[in-house]
Parts: C-alpha cells; sequence; structure tokens
C-alpha cells in the first residue's frame, strides 16, 4: 500500500507553490498592501486557515491509526 | 420495493408547496433586471455564505458522496476540504475585478479583457458547462427517487424542474438566494440526523469507529489505485477542475458574489464557505456511506447493496417514518438549491451575451420578460440532457467526466486574463478553441493522458484529464502570448491585477478611500424629493465624503440585506445627528421603511 503521507505531501506541496505565488503577486501589485493593518489581519486570517487545512489532515492521518 | 409511507410522501410534497411559495413570494422584490440577476446588490455575507454551500451541495452530492464514501471511507471529504488554496486568488484578485469592473457575466468579462469573439466562444462553453451541471443533477434526484419510490428517473427530473423554473421565472437571484438559506439549512441538519440516527442504530461511536478498517478512515485515497477513486486522478479533476471552475466561471456563482453588498462582504462568506460550511457539508453528504460501512460490518444492513442507492438505503433504515420523508425533503432541496443557481446562470448569459446582442438599447422589462423565458428553456434543456448522463457507469464517473473535459480552457483563459497583464487576445482565442479541441481528443483517444498517469491504471485515466488539459492549455497561451502583441494596459482598466486600483476609480467615479469600511451608523429616515445626506458628525465618523458611495439598510440583521440601497453620499446636513435625508425612490427601490431605523456603512 502507498504511504498515506504520500497524497498529503502531493497536494500540499503543489496547493503551498499556487497559494504562495498569487498571495506574492497580490503583494507585489499593491492589490494588498502589509502596512494596512486591515489588509495585515486579512493576510494573516488566509494563511491561518490554510496551516487549519493542513493540521486537518496531518491529524485525521493520524488518528486513522488509533 | 417501493420505500417510504405516505407520511413521507405528504412531508415531500409539502416541501415542494413550501419552496415555491417561498421562493415566489420574493418575486415582488424584482423591479429590474439587476434586481433578477443581482438581487440588487444588496446581501450580506452570511446569508450569501449559506447560498453558496446550497449551490454547491446538489443532490448529486448526497449520492455520489455516500457511494464513495461507503466504498472508500474517508476520503469522500476530500474534495469538500481542498478550496482553501483558491482564497488569496479568488478574494484579493478575481472578486474586485468582477466587482468594481461591474461584469454581469463571464462573456463580458471576456469581451471587455479581450474582443467579442472570445465573448462567443465562451458563452457556447459556459452554456454546455451550466446546462450539463443541470443535467447531472436532475439525473441524480431521478436514480434517488428511482430507489426510493420506483419512478421513471425522467419523469422525476420533469417535476423538480418544473417547479425550479416556476420560483425562479418569479423572484430570480433574490429567490434563489433566500430559498437556498433555507435549503441550506435542511440539507446540513439532515446530514447530521442521518449521522446521529446511524449511530444510535449501531449503538455507540466507539463501535462505529472499531468496525471500520484503518484504510477506511484515512482523508485521502490511496496516491494511484483504485483506478475509479485514485487521489492523484480526484486532486487534478476536483481541486483545478471542478474547484476552480466553480469559483472562476460558473455563472450562477459569480452572480451570487455579485449580489454581496461589498468585496468585504464577498471575503467573509468566501471565508465562511471554505472554513465552516464546506467542512460541515463534507460531512453531511458523505456520512451515510461510513454508517453503511459500519452497519453492513456489524451485520445490520445487507453486504449486497447498490453505492448509487446506499444513501436512501440508510436513511431508510436508520428512520422511523416522516423523518425519512424530512430526510428525502432535504436530498430535492440540495438539488432544487443548486439547479436555480444554474438557472439563474443560464438565463443571465442568455440575456446579457445573447438577446442584447441581437435586441440592444431595449426597455428593462423586454430583457426581464426574456430572463423569464430563458428560465423555462434553460429547465427543458436540462431534462433533455438526463438521457445522456444515463449512459455512465456510475453518478461520480459522469460528473466528473463531464466537469473536466469542459472547464480546463476557460479556467486557463481567465487565470491568464487577470494575472499576466500581457496575455492577448489571440492567445485567449486560441487556447479557448484549440484548448477545447485537445480535451475532445483526450476523449476520443485517451492514450495521450498516458504520460501523465502517475501510476494509474488505464481505466482511470479519465481523471487526469483535468491535468492534461490545465497544461496543454498553459503552453498555449504562453506560447501564443509570446508571438503576438499584447493590449495597451490603459486599454483594461480593472480587468488585470494591474489595474485593479483603476476600476476602483471607475466604480466609484473617483479616487477610492476602501480602507475604513466597515463602520456603521444607525440612522432614523427622513423622506426627501431625492438623494441622500447624512449629518456632519455621521459623516465624520465614517470617514466619509460626498460622492463616496453608501450601503443603506433595514437595521434589522436577520433580514440579511434584502431591504437596503447602494447611494453616492451628498452633502452633509447640519440637523439631527442621527438622521439620514433619503430620497422617494431610493426609498422605494431599497424596499425600506420609514419607520424603523437604518444602518449605513461606507462602501468605497
Amino acid at each position: 500500500m502507498n504511504s498515506p503521507w504520500l497524497p498529503f505531501i502531493y497536494q500540499y506541496s503543489i496547493f503551498t507553490i499556487f497559494f504562495m505565488f498569487t498571495t506574492i503577486i497580490a503583494l507585489k501589485k499593491n492589490v494588498i498592501s502589509l502596512s494596512h493593518p486591515t489588509e495585515r489581519r486579512i493576510l494573516f486570517e488566509i494563511f491561518a486557515g490554510y496551516l487549519f487545512f493542513i493540521i486537518l489532515h496531518a491529524s485525521m492521518i493520524i488518528i486513522a491509526g488509533v | 420495493m417501493i420505500k417510504g409511507t405516505i407520511l413521507d410522501f405528504a412531508i415531500i410534497v409539502f416541501y415542494f408547496l413550501f419552496i415555491l411559495g417561498f421562493g415566489t413570494f420574493f418575486g415582488k422584490y424584482v423591479k429590474s433586471t439587476k434586481d433578477f440577476f443581482f438581487g440588487g446588490q444588496r446581501f450580506s455575507w452570511w446569508l450569501i455564505g449559506f447560498s453558496c454551500v446550497a449551490t454547491t451541495v446538489g443532490s448529486y452530492s448526497f449520492i455520489k458522496y455516500s457511494a464513495v464514501a461507503y466504498q472508500y471511507g474517508f476520503s469522500s471529504t476530500m474534495t469538500y476540504l481542498n478550496d482553501w488554496f483558491i482564497l488569496p486568488l479568488f478574494v484579493f484578485i478575481w472578486l474586485p475585478i468582477i466587482y468594481y469592473a461591474r461584469i454581469t457575466s463571464i462573456p463580458e468579462y471576456f469581451e471587455k479583457r479581450f474582443n467579442s469573439t472570445t465573448r462567443t466562444i465562451s458563452v457556447y462553453i459556459l452554456l454546455i458547462y451550466l446546462l450539463g451541471y443541470i443535467g447531472i443533477n436532475l439525473y441524480t434526484i431521478g436514480v434517488a427517487f428511482n430507489a426510493m419510490f420506483g419512478w421513471d428517473v425522467m419523469v422525476t427530473a420533469i417535476l423538480i424542474s418544473f417547479v425550479c423554473a416556476v420560483y425562479m421565472h418569479a423572484g430570480g437571484q433574490t429567490s434563489v438566494i433566500m430559498t437556498d438559506l433555507a435549503q441550506a439549512l435542511l440539507l446540513l441538519s439532515a446530514g447530521f440526523l442521518v449521522f446521529f440516527l446511524g449511530l444510535d442504530k449501531i449503538g455507540s461511536f466507539t463501535s462505529f469507529w472499531k468496525s471500520l478498517p484503518y484504510e477506511f478512515k484515512l482523508p485521502f485515497s490511496p496516491f494511484n489505485k483504485p483506478p475509479d477513486f485514485n487521489f492523484v486522478g480526484i486532486f487534478w479533476q476536483d481541486a483545478f477542475g471542478s474547484s476552480m471552475a466553480f469559483y472562476f466561471m460558473n455563472q450562477g456563482i459569480l452572480m451570487r458574489f455579485l449580489s454581496v453588498r461589498s468585496p468585504r462582504d464577498g471575503r467573509k462568506a468566501m471565508f465562511l464557505v471554505c472554513l465552516v460550511l464546506m467542512p460541515l457539508a463534507a460531512f453531511a453528504v458523505a456520512n451515510a456511506g461510513w454508517i453503511g460501512r459500519s452497519m453492513q460490518q456489524l451485520g445490520l444492513l445487507s453486504a449486497n447493496n447498490d453505492p448509487n442507492h446506499i444513501f436512501v438505503d440508510v436513511a431508510f433504515t436508520i428512520t422511523k417514518p416522516g423523518i425519512f420523508g424530512f430526510i428525502m425533503a432535504a436530498l430535492i432541496a440540495a438539488l432544487m438549491s443548486t439547479i436555480d443557481t444554474l438557472i439563474n446562470g443560464v438565463v443571465a448569459i442568455g440575456v446579457n451575451d445573447i438577446v442584447k446582442k441581437f435586441a440592444p438599447n431595449k426597455e428593462d422589462t423586454f430583457y426581464l420578460k426574456w430572463a423569464r423565458t430563458i428560465s423555462l428553456v434553460a429547465a427543458v434543456i436540462g431534462v433533455a440532457l438526463v438521457p445522456l448522463f444515463m449512459q455512465f457507469k456510475s453518478i461520480y464517473l459522469a460528473h466528473g467526466t463531464f466537469i473536466a473535459a469542459v472547464t480546463p480552457p476557460m479556467i486557463v483563459t481567465i487565470l491568464f486574463g487577470i494575472l499576466w497583464k500581457r496575455y492577448t487576445t489571440k492567445a485567449a482565442i486560441f487556447t479557448l478553441t484549440l484548448g477545447s479541441i485537445a480535451m475532445l481528443i483526450s476523449i476520443e483517444w485517451p492514450v495521450v493522458l498516458t504520460f501523465l498517469s502517475h501510476g494509474v491504471a488505464p481505466q482511470g485515466l479519465q481523471y487526469l484529464r483535468a491535468l492534461y488539459g490545465l497544461l496543454v492549455c498553459t503552453a498555449i497561451s504562453i506560447g501564443t502570448t509570446l508571438l503576438t502583441k499584447p493590449k495597451a494596459l490603459q486599454d483594461i482598466p480593472g480587468l488585470v491585477v494591474d489595474t485593479i486600483h483603476e476600476g476602483k476609480v471607475l466604480f466609484k467615479g473617483g479616487e477610492p478611500d476602501d480602507f475604513d469600511e466597515g463602520k456603521i451608523v444607525h440612522c432614523y429616515i427622513a423622506q426627501t424629493s431625492e438623494g441622500v445626506s447624512l449629518s456632519t458628525k455621521m459623516m465624520e465618523y465614517l470617514q466619509a465624503k460626498p460622492g463616496d458611495i453608501l450601503y443603506i439598510a433595514d437595521e434589522r440583521w436577520w433580514l440579511g440585506g434584502l431591504r437596503s440601497i447602494h447611494a453616492k453620499a451628498g452633502t452633509p446636513h447640519e440637523g439631527v445627528d442621527n438622521l439620514i435625508f433619503l430620497g422617494t425612490d431610493l426609498i422605494q427601490q431599497g424596499n425600506l421603511d420609514v419607520k424603523r431605523r437604518v444602518t449605513v456603512i461606507k462602501i468605497i
């Protein structure tokens, strides 16, 4: 059987490239600005949400073996 | 065997009538085509969030995800939990572009960004996508009713499409959003009810958990097997084929986000959808399959179940008369809330991209009449497509094959169109046409997908069609762009990431200032002949200036913006602070009650 972590790594490698690429474009083109508190908070929320799903999927893999 | 009792049947009929009446009621809020398509750009984020989920969860979702959940386990959730990566692109770039450019349809974006030829091509592709989507949903509900009552698939499809078309015909987008709120609550609660009743039948959560094998509990299916549900194929098909199409080219969803009161609310709606409602929906639509597998392992359910019927079989086994009818009503809710959005999408494209092209500059009532006619035609075509999808081996295969075959050329063109200012019109035309031809080639000769197999067996290669399409279309886009001449940046204001600021300037008619958006004031209405005037103190608190766009809504938050209006701030008055002078026409347009207070927000 394939390692249960292989799909996890594959998915989040590609997602991270896409996620970071689009975020950097938004920053470089001044669509959002890190100097503004509201926009900094939105960016933080988006990164926190992304981390939430990474942790959720990792937890599901670990709990499956319990 | 016919499942259900007279009571179940009565509940289903009652639900039909309730939605028909509820949806038709909101026809009174439709006074123009803007109201019909976008609900007047007035709704709150939570209302849009719920209605988006109701649209995402179709009847096919309960049937299809319960079937794969029964066969493969918790990995059935992977397609609902992988949307977050889209967020930066959607909330920072796509949403401001479509909102501030006042785009009414995806083809209209293509005309503004490229030319009328791309608009025409995209109309064809989008109509195939939306009408096919309607057909799949009708086919699925037909399968469910066939399992329950032994009804013919086509008879069910005709009946349900008729109900949807009737309330769509009356109320347009407002009816869609309001009925979708009711239907989202119903389908989520029914999904959870199935789980708790299932646990009750099984005995305990521990028994449920222990009855399932290790592989069944993993969140992803194995990387490249089995052929009909492997991770890598589903990943490309769903995350980049289906989800991207859903948020970037589905006219119904686009219109939903255009009906929010501001891009800020659109962003919050997207957060709500991806972070909260989609995980809940993933659980709601799939758990019947997990419960079914557990019951089968424990000898509480026959081992010879058809996966496509597992949702109905489990629901029937664990419920009492009446409750079964409630759960089946939720299945119908899921279907209707998806189809109404798709029909509204077809109508928007039909009116804005076809009728207005052949009959420009007519009265708004002329287009409203056409909008209502097209909603009926779309329902009829959806029914006519049902036999096509009946030929597929499974609903999952029918849905996946169809989506992956249609969407890549459009997705790639939209992404390059918004992200790359150099992306040319010729590149867009070639991507849409040659990309579509390449997709047809892969359907006729699947061998072309072999080089992307990732070790997937030949029977499962169709799931990699989305990846193939994305790669081919990307190559066409980049190659052609480098060989052709781009449009000047000043010719595409607000249509690419580089010119979003210019889009805001055009939207407002002046320099935008949306940094302080979010502050709220409460005021009493004083009726006047025309315009809007807030007190100087309130204007200062909102950091608003004359000419800024304000959102004025009935203070009852739970109306979700149903009674509200956008208007430009006029010169401030020096009278009572919490008084807003509002023109009679604006009060009527916004369905505002002069006896009630309103909340006022500066939008831009």
